[in-house]
């Protein structure tokens, strides 16, 4: 990895996101920022942001603000929320850093945070679950089954992005739901908020069958005051989607989408593989590049650009492509092209009226877009068996040869996964390669951790951490499984429980944007009953009370005698006439058959 | 041995002869052969070999004889064989039949031994000896054995059925003598009956001191009563043992199997009242009475209170009564006496108090609706500024409550006159002023308006939103394309529509939001408008209005908070539909019933700067949003209710408080009504103490309301009916209300069958068994006092 290559992503990442406050200025931008990543892999980055001024928000005159939204907002005084849709796994290892540095995603599933306007801690939850119920609505999610059981209050974790005039009064809530599918339902509402609703510009790209079908995907909406020092405030709010879609994948026909393997005469092997062979092969990706098109890629070609954005001069660039200077691209008449000076960056001003396409033809030969390297890896894995206990391990890499990496690790469980944090273990794995015990408090250097309730909260665990130059640490803790109420499984219980991700913010140099890893969600399987229970429990207990009762009963008010005496007994009763009639005809009828013989 | 002794055969006789020929050629031609005597010389060789060819040919000739006889001597053989195979066979059948003959004839003799030694029933009959026969039938002697047989059977016959009959005749007589037992056993009875009586009668008799020798009257009868039977009994005895005697010489004649029989029967009859187990001891009863009534105590006095407690649902007490009176009107009949202050500054004291009275009369007498009635006032208010016109033009002032009223001094009213002109047109307008609030109350109050148009009040009523304390005002414009995309709407909303709001403060409270919405396109099921040349617009049908909004896409969504949302909807159609007008009146605007109003705003287009083609302007001023904002506030007016006459804005809104405040009093009854309904009709629903307050409190509001409207202070009528409403329908919509409804008592008894089936039922068999004895014994007992 080099300097100018960080730089240059940087600087890629500064032209879609971090155009501060400054630039701010136009009321409403969009950009699309595409990116060809290894393994054949596009990601495509949507950005749209729309301002609206303190006043005109207070007073419910919405313009790019939408009005759904805004009223939530205002309901719930809420003053600034974070909410993430994401699904998929974002492979570090072949695909670099994060896009907007992790910023702008989730944990699998569902995750929102908001900064609450409240006097206290009470009337902050009241708001919150408003402000849940009311998006869970609006976004067609199940936000509103973040209860206090999801609901965490990070200390460390989270800063706010806005200005906030008066920042004492104001709570952070998070809640997360990992469980949640993200699919097309949560795509439409995503779209009726945009001001131009996927009709032109680069939401006219959107389709659900694309979106949903990528290798990863993550779509956030974030809200935000901004106060520059000279003018006045004003309420932002930013839509992002970003998206990792495999190309082969996404070009396949619509009409024909059964996948079909590639012919062996096609395929390039990689013959350093000790096993590579005439019927086994490791697949080596082509080193010109995939060919591929807006067209091809996402299915439709980008309609027009939207008008609200046009005025301003800074998003007359509003779809950009990382790909080296010396590679092609074709674009369709009435876009301009600008190529910036980092050599690796291309944007193109499109016309109003044309719709615009863009597509890369197989190159050989050429340089590649360098990646950088993750600052951090980490990797969190449920570990044990038996259904009473188990535990939690997770390991963090760090890739630098000179440098330590401190971060903080959050970390939401579920009230029924009770940690031990006495248990908490650290092992340290240096350069050389040989894994030696640590005691935790070497590496841990704070720890904020309130212990669950049970059926009330969850655990909440932030360790600030710091892991050592070329080194990776392993950090484990045991945890009980707790047994739940019958009435508390869900409808798929013996598929397990999520627990959410655990979050990675990354400290470094003060005043620099913040850094973001999410691990994956994991499932945790719990001591599941058989459901028909309650009912064969009555059944059986009514069945043994009533055979004793009955027995007791009958011993106590039966008369006894002895066996001829009940005869006696019993051919007085109404039972033993009939009874001695009907032997009496039997008799006569064997007399006939005597007779008869 | 030679072969011809084998060979005896004649046939084959002539084989031998052949042989033996043959034989001999053979040697013949062998010694011809022979290569010792061989000639040398050619001549002999040639003769030799034409020698030994025919010698040969003659040796060949003779083995095909023999060859021939030798096939035929082997066709005879087989032909030999053939024959002794039929033979043979021929005599194994003869064989078999001889066999079977046996056998048949072995059969035939066990047969005839069998039926020779057959033991017949004949002989073993117990006959009297033929030598008794003989002498008795002599005429048998010369016959044959079977005929004597015979005829010793026929006798035996005849004998027997003689004394068959003997038999029968004796167990006649035994019948006739069981019979006549009985009977004498029936008067033993009695007579021990009769000893019994006479012994009660007689041992009283001898614990009486010795009696005198004449004793009192009624005693000699009795004696002689108690004598009689006692004589009775001895024959009886007597009788009894005859009886006895004479059974056994009876069965003795009738022979043993009788006897026997009469035996076993009377040993049945035995072992029967042997088997039949003592009567229970008192004790065993009362403890079996004991325990089932433990069991009943335990289960009345302890399971059904427990059950009772933890089932039951807590019903807190609604005054159900007065809830129904008030849902039917019998609690409270609204009045709605109005107060108009009458200011004559040109007229004298007693002049304009008599104009008072008579314009009062002639009101009274064109009042047809008492619960609104209009009470005339005299005030001496000055600061009124009151004019004179020619003209009898009534002047409503359109900001104010004033009616100014200008009159030629002619017709000021004379005293004396008891119907004034005047009186009677000011009665008339004012009449006029409040005929449309009347019809309206009436129709609130009764359903029926008279004497008005009814159908534009109930179209009215139906138009307008439900009486709330907040409504949310939702300002939206849509457009297809991508302009306008902005509008002066803050400005235009304080302008033309916060008056209106700070009018309606004192009914409603209004929030306002507005929103700016692009690319909103029409519903694809909507019909899309059509271009009319005549009218030079494109238009759009007017049954088709309905589909106008496109719900599904368009961001509508009702406000957060309490209180519905009105929405507005500014159209901007696309430059290529413009202007777009409704087909049927070239109308712009028309009213969603209880949702908003919609306007089509025509803005002028401007020329887009390249193609040529027009464009819509980005922005919409503040000038060009009046019309649609006049429009809105018109809708406004209309979807809260507000009376369209008269043509007062102020009246039009004490009207409006009328009329709200007696919607508000009808509908909270009514939900009163409907909350005791709901509470009878399902006893399972619990009601907690805070339905049972809300009550209350309604109940409370509601009269309060009702007098408040009687004296007149209809804000405070409002507002009191406000309060009674919102608490009638937090009341009836209770939440905890709806829970136990659908948990019936069935449902619990059907989860515990299996516990209170097989426990309930030898219970109750137990119980009712001790009844079933206990009415027994109370009926013994009363029969036994009886």
């Amino acid at each position: 990895m080099t300097v100018p290559a960080l730089f240059s992503l940087l600087l890629a990442l500064a032209v879609t996101l971090w155009s501060l406050p400054a630039s701010a200025s136009s009321d409403y931008q969009e950009q699309l920022f595409l990116q060809p990543l290894p393994q054949s892999s596009l990601l495509a980055s949507f950005n749209f942001r729309g301002n609206t001024s303190q006043q005109s928000f207070d007073n419910q005159h919405f313009r790019y603000f939408p009005r759904a939204l805004g009223q939530i907002l205002q309901h719930a005084h809420t003053k600034e929320l974070h909410l993430r849709f994401t699904t998929g796994r974002w492979d570090a290892e072949s695909w670099g850093p994060r896009p907007w540095n992790g910023s702008k995603e989730g944990g699998t599933g569902v995750e929102l945070w908001a900064w609450i306007d409240a006097t206290d801690d009470e009337e902050a939850f009241a708001k919150w679950i408003t402000l849940t119920q009311s998006l869970s609505g609006l976004f067609c999610a199940s936000m509103n089954f973040v209860d206090s059981t999801r609901t965490t209050r990070p200390v460390a974790s989270f800063e706010p992005t806005g200005d906030h005039p008066h920042a004492e009064g104001l709570h952070l809530l998070h809640g997360t739901l990992p469980g949640e599918v993200v699919c097309t339902e949560n795509l439409t509402p995503f779209l009726k908020l945009l001001p131009c609703k996927g009709k032109t510009g680069i939401s006219s790209l959107f389709d659900g069958h694309k979106l949903f079908d990528a290798a990863w995907q993550s779509m956030s909406v974030d809200m935000r005051p901004i106060c520059p020092s000279d003018g006045e405030c004003l309420v932002q709010i930013e839509q992002t989607v970003d998206m990792v879609l495999d190309i082969e994948r996404s070009k396949r026909s619509r009409t024909n989408p059964i996948p079909r393997p590639v012919p062996n005469e096609q395929l390039l092997c990689d013959a350093s593989k000790p096993y590579n062979s005439e019927d086994t092969c490791y697949p080596l990706e082509k080193a010109s590049g995939k060919a591929w098109s807006l067209q091809e890629v996402f299915g439709r070609s980008l309609n027009g650009v939207c008008p609200l954005a046009e005025s301003d001069g800074s998003s007359e660039q509003s779809v950009c492509l990382r790909v080296p200077h010396e590679r092609q691209v074709f674009h369709s008449e009435g876009a301009v092209e600008h190529k910036k000076p980092d050599g690796f960056t291309r944007c193109f001003s499109l016309s109003s009226s044309q719709p615009f396409d863009l597509s890369i033809p197989e190159q050989p030969g050429q340089v590649q877009v360098p990646l950088e390297a993750p600052v951090l890896h980490a990797e969190r894995t449920i570990v044990g068996h038996g259904q009473e206990r188990g535990g939690m391990r997770i390991i963090f890499g760090n890739p630098s040869k000179t440098t330590s990496v401190d971060f903080i690790l959050f970390e939401s469980l579920p009230w029924f996964l009770r940690p031990y944090i006495h248990t908490l273990q650290a092992t340290i794995t240096g350069p050389d390669g040989v894994p030696r015990e640590v005691p935790s408090s070497e590496l841990v250097t704070g720890t904020f951790y309130r212990p669950a309730i049970d059926r009330e909260r969850g655990t909440q665990l932030e360790l600030a951490l710091s892991v050592p130059a070329a080194s990776s640490v392993t950090l484990t803790y045991d945890f009980e499984k707790a047994i739940l109420r019958y009435t508390e499984y869900p409808p798929d219980a013996n598929r397990g429980f999520n627990v959410a991700p655990a979050v990675i913010r990354i400290l470094n140099a003060p005043g620099s944007a913040p850094v973001y890893i999410r691990s994956t969600s994991l499932l945790l399987p719990l001591p599941t009953p058989d459901f028909s229970m309650p009912y064969n429990v009555i059944i059986l207990t009514s069945t043994v009370i009533a055979l004793a009762f009955g027995t007791v009963f009958n011993i106590l008010v039966r008369r006894i005698v002895s066996v001829d005496q009940a005869a006696a007994l019993g051919a007085q009763s109404l039972k033993g006439r009939i009874l001695g009639k009907l032997v009496a005809i039997r008799d006569r009828l064997r007399k006939k058959e005597t007779k008869v013989e | 041995m030679a072969i011809s002794e084998i060979v005896s055969d004649e046939s084959l006789l002539p084989v031998l002869g052949t042989t033996a020929e043959t034989l001999a050629q053979c040697q013949q031609l062998i010694a011809l052969l022979n290569p010792e005597n061989s000639p040398t010389d050619p001549t002999g060789l040639q003769e030799l070999s034409l020698a030994a060819s025919k010698q040969q040919k003659i040796l060949f000739a003779r083995l095909a004889q023999l060859r021939g006889q030798n096939r035929d001597a082997i066709f005879r053989v087989r032909d030999t064989k053939h024959a002794t195979a039929e033979a043979r066979q021929e005599i194994d059948r003869l064989h078999l039949q001889l066999q079977n003959l046996y056998y048949e004839q072995k059969h035939l003799t066990g047969e005839i031994a069998a039926c020779e030694s057959y033991d017949h029933k004949y002989l073993s009959l117990p006959l009297i000896p033929v030598e008794e026969f003989l002498e008795l039938f002599p005429e048998h002697r010369e016959s044959n054995e079977h005929d004597l047989m015979v005829a010793r059977i026929n006798h035996e016959h005849a004998e027997r059925e003689k004394l068959e009959q003997a038999r029968q005749e004796l167990l006649k007589r035994k019948q006739a003598l069981i019979a006549e037992n009985k009977k004498r056993k029936d008067d033993l009875a009695n007579l021990d009956k009769d000893l019994e009586k006479f012994i009660d009668l007689v041992l009283p008799e001898a614990a009486v001191p010795p009696v005198p020798p004449s004793p009192p009257s009624a005693f000699p009868t009795l004696l002689q009563h108690a004598k009689a039977p006692a004589f009775r009994v001895n024959i009886a005895l007597a009788v009894r043992l005859q009886g006895t005697k004479h059974a056994p010489t009876m069965t003795s004649q009738t022979g043993d199997h009788e006897s026997l029989q009469t035996v076993t029967s009377t040993a049945d009859l035995k072992s029967i009242t042997q088997r039949v187990p003592p009567p229970e001891t008192p004790e065993a009863i009362q403890t079996r009475f004991r325990v089932i009534a433990a069991f009943w105590a335990v289960i009345i006095f302890l399971g059904f209170p427990i059950w009772w407690k933890t089932t039951s649902i807590y019903r807190a007490h609604l005054p159900i009564q007065d809830m129904v009176d008030w849902a039917d009107g019998k609690a409270c009949r609204p009045v709605f006496p109005l107060e108009i202050h009458v200011v004559a500054p040109a007229m004298q004291s007693p002049e304009s108090q008599h104009l008072v009275r008579t314009t009062q009369h002639a009101l009274d007498d064109l009042n047809e609706f008492a619960a609104h009635h209009l009470r005339l006032k005299l005030t001496n208010d000055t600061d009124t500024s009151v004019t004179q016109n020619i003209d009898n033009n009534p002047a409503l002032r359109a900001d104010t409550t004033q009616l100014d009223i200008f009159y030629p001094p002619s017709q000021a009213p004379i005293p004396s006159s008891s119907n004034p002109p005047l009186s009677i047109f000011i009665a008339e307008e004012l009449q006029r002023l409040y005929s449309e609030e009347k019809a309206t109350i009436a129709y609130i109050l009764s359903g029926e308006a008279a004497g008005h148009d009814l159908e534009s009040i109930s179209r009215r009523l139906r138009r307008s939103m439900k009486y709330a304390d907040t409504y949310h005002l939702s300002f939206s414009l849509f457009t297809p394309g991508s302009a306008p995309s902005s509008w002066d709407i803050e400005a235009a909303v304080q302008e033309y529509l916060s008056p209106l709001l700070h009018a309606f403060g004192p009914i409603s409270n209004f929030t306002i939001d507005t929103q700016v919405q692009l690319y909103a396109t029409f519903s694809p099921m909507a019909p899309p408008p059509v271009y009319d040349q005549t009218e030079a617009a494109w238009t759009l049908k007017k049954e088709d209005l309905s589909a106008f909004i496109n719900a599904a896409e368009w961001p509508l969504n009702p406000s957060i908070g309490n209180g519905p949302t009105l929405n507005f909807i500014l159209y901007v159609p696309d430059p290529s539909q413009s202007p777009m007008v409704v087909k049927e009146n070239r109308a712009s605007s028309w009213i969603i019933p209880q949702w908003g109003g919609v306007f089509l705003l025509n803005p002028p287009l401007a020329q887009a700067d390249k193609s040529g083609s027009q464009a819509n302007p980005t922005h919409i001023s503040q000038e060009v949003l009046r019309p649609a904002f006049l429009t809105f506030s018109h809708q406004l007016l209309t979807l809260l209710g507000t009376p369209t006459t008269p043509a007062s804005l102020p009246l039009r809104l004490q009207t409006l408080i009328r009329v709200r405040a007696a919607t508000l009093l009808l509908s909270a009854s009514s939900t009163m009504g409907s909350l005791a309904r709901l509470t009878e009709s399902l006893p399972s629903i619990p009601i907690p103490a805070t339905v049972a307050s809300s009550v209350s409190t309604t109940l409370t509001h509601l009269s309060s309301a009702c007098s408040h409207l009687r004296e007149g202070r209809f804000s405070a009528a409002l507002a009191s009916a406000r309060i009674a409403e919102t608490e009638a329908e937090r009341s009836f919509f209770e939440k905890s209300m709806v829970g136990q409804v659908y948990f019936p008592d069935e449902h619990k008894v059907a989860v515990y069958l299996p516990l209170l089936g097989p426990i309930g039922v030898p219970l109750l068999v137990g119980l009712m068994k001790e009844l079933k004895r206990l009415v027994a014994g109370w009926k013994a007992r009363k029969r036994a006092t009886a």
